[in-house]
């Protein structure tokens, strides 16, 4: 937009115009409009989303001059904004907790913030004012190392769909309170709480994903979860209270999400829902489950290959599987059951929608080869297997490709790749 | 030509090629001349300037572009026999550039990335009258991808860069700030100058 004769056409563009280019532009960048001209003077301050990075100021070695500078300028920027301010982001790892981001809630608490999202620095953690839980409109939140403790009073937030809390201390009962209390909640994440015992009620939840050590997780209300991705970490005191439970984790997880149709785990997620009572022959169908990705299974433990011969033979619409197992070296095993395959999978089974395989740290270990025999004989549409072997097992790679070529494809068109370093 | 070549040929025209609308002759792009040829008749709407200058386009390529356009085709207010959809703040220059962006995303939409934005930087090669012209009808039209794709050019020609800068690509001559309000600013952000 620059002739030598041409005329300023951006300064007299529709506001909304305007806004739509300046919130594309850094904040930084945003707010230098208003030395421009007279007439950009006040275009900046109506924008409607704010968000604040490591670049908003400029660095300079003394981390805490860096800090102060910021401070004054998110304060002296809201003290001059006007109108609704709908999104409001700071990602700084140089932000501390100090008093003025108290004062930044309360003064989004009073103009519409419907977006929050607070990402401040390791130390200590910031502990949420109470005039965040009256923010109405709020319909996305996302914690880091924050405290969160919602008055007695309080009876949710009526338009939040998205919930994402990293690191952030808040009482059980207030977790599950907090959930429940959000009628319209599609996606929950929560990661790196400490022993986490939780029960899910979410009737409109549909994406959720969980990292950490959680004791105990029962989705008791989420018929329309269609995403769950859970990486489960283990201390000593949650092994031994899985030693000792009874309940059937895989129902009280998987019971209740028919319509299912992306699952990830990671760690000792397999492990976690091989606890308790097998379920026998599952009451559910994953009709819509596409994608299964379980990660660190454990090929020795009987309970968690049943686990994941249970997902998939309730999945009739698989296309898309991946496995990895957990490399441990193998050790001197007893005989293996072998058995079991001929009991558990029937030759009537067939994954008619299966297209693509990974299995990925392999060792050869003897159930890793009957899962492939199982997976081969039982898809007839399958294209693509590959096979990635444990970096540890050099010398039994010879020995699984032999055994591998033995085994029937029910589908032509099946590749195997053997991926070797 | 005889008579009955010069129905004939009326007819042909009629039916594929080229209408005559209230006198005037409705434009054709040659790539549909060729499909009207090979026995695919496209489904045609037709598309008015301030000029009153009739564009004939694909109905599927505005609908899928034009919110607004999309909204005249689902409710019913446009009668394929008859009506044409009067833009008057369009005029002839930027209706058609617009169409071309609307018609080449969407029979190229299969394209790499990296040819659609080379095509795009190509196509945005325009001056500044041309650029707000067509940030005017993208606005109008609510056409979000080329809306997207004009806000990113006009920011890149603020971002990172020095106010003198700006004010010499946007052609603003007199920033309207007292000598010393400018002053105490230029004293103020030395670095922003």
């Amino acid at each position: 937009m620059g002739d030598a004769l041409g005329s300023d056409l951006i300064s007299d563009l529709p506001q909304s115009i305007v806004e739509s280019i300046l919130v594309r532009l850094p904040i930084r960048d945003a707010v230098k409009t208003s030395i421009l001209s007279s007439k950009w003077r006040y275009k900046w301050a109506s924008i409607t989303q704010l968000v604040f990075d490591e670049k908003c100021v400029d660095s300079c070695s003394d981390r805490d001059v860096v800090e102060k500078s910021v401070v004054k300028f998110i304060t002296r920027l809201l003290f001059l904004h006007q109108g609704p301010i709908h999104k409001f982001q700071i990602t700084i790892s140089y932000l501390q907790s100090c008093p003025e981001i108290d004062q930044w809630i309360l003064f989004l608490s009073r103009n519409d913030i419907k977006e929050l999202v607070l990402e401040l620095g390791e130390g200590e953690f910031f502990r949420i004012p109470s005039c965040l839980f009256n923010c109405k409109k709020l319909s996305r939140l996302e914690l880091f190392r924050c405290e969160l403790d919602p008055p007695l009073s309080f009876k949710g937030f009526l338009c939040l769909r998205s919930l994402n809390l990293h690191q952030v201390l808040i009482s059980p009962d207030a977790i599950e309170g907090l959930i429940s209390n959000c009628p319209l909640l599609e996606s929950l994440s929560l990661s790196y709480f400490d022993s986490l015992a939780l029960s899910i009620r979410a009737p409109n939840l549909k994406y959720l994903y969980l990292e950490g050590e959680f004791r105990d997780i029962c989705l008791d209300d989420t018929p329309l979860l269609v995403e769950i991705s859970v990486a489960m970490y283990m201390t000593d005191d949650i092994a031994e209270h899985f030693e000792q439970s009874a309940s059937c984790n895989f129902l009280k997880f998987l019971g209740g999400v028919p319509n299912l149709e992306r699952l990830v785990g990671h760690i000792y997620f397999t492990k976690y829902l091989s606890i308790g009572n097998d379920p026998g022959c599952l009451p559910i169908i994953y009709k819509n489950l596409e994608i299964i990705e379980l990660n660190q299974v454990s090929f020795e433990d009987m309970k968690e290959i049943l686990v994941v011969l249970r997902l998939i033979t309730s999945s009739p619409n698989l296309k898309e599987l991946q496995i990895s197992g957990s490399s441990n070296i193998p050790s001197a095993t007893d005989a293996p059951d072998l058995d079991f395959w001929e009991k558990e999978c029937s030759s009537k089974c067939r994954l008619s929608h299966l297209r693509v395989v990974q299995l990925t740290d392999m060792c050869g270990v003897p159930h890793e080869m009957e899962l492939i025999k199982f997976l081969l004989a039982s898809s007839p549409v399958l294209e693509t297997m590959s096979i990635i072997p444990c970096v540890y097992v050099v010398e039994s790679q010879l020995k699984m490709l032999t055994e591998l070529v033995k085994f029937r494809r029910a589908s032509a068109k099946a590749e195997i790749v053997f991926v070797r370093e | 030509m005889t008579q009955l070549d010069r129905l004939s040929v009326y007819h042909w025209l009629n039916a594929w090629c080229i209408k005559p609308v209230g006198g005037a002759l409705v434009r054709q792009e040659p790539e549909y001349i060729l499909l009207a040829l090979m026995g695919s008749p496209l489904k045609k709407i037709m598309l008015c300037s301030s000029e009153k200058e009739i564009f004939s386009v694909e109905e599927q390529v505005m609908v899928q572009h034009s919110v607004i356009i999309n909204n005249m085709i689902e409710d019913g207010s446009y009668n394929h026999e008859e009506s044409k959809i009067p833009l008057d703040c369009v005029d002839s220059k930027t209706l058609k550039k617009v169409i071309d962006y609307c018609t080449h995303h969407t029979h190229h939409h299969n394209d790499n990335q990296e040819d659609l934005e080379a095509w795009d930087a190509q196509f945005l090669n325009v001056d500044s009258n041309g650029l707000y012209d067509l940030l005017m009808a993208a606005n109008y039209l609510e056409i979000r991808n080329l809306l997207d794709l004009i806000y990113g050019t006009i920011k890149n020609m603020i971002k990172g860069k020095k106010i003198d800068e700006i004010r010499r690509i946007f052609n603003i001559k007199d920033h309207g700030f007292t000598p010393e309000e400018e002053e105490q600013n230029r004293k103020e952000y030395p670095h922003f100058y």
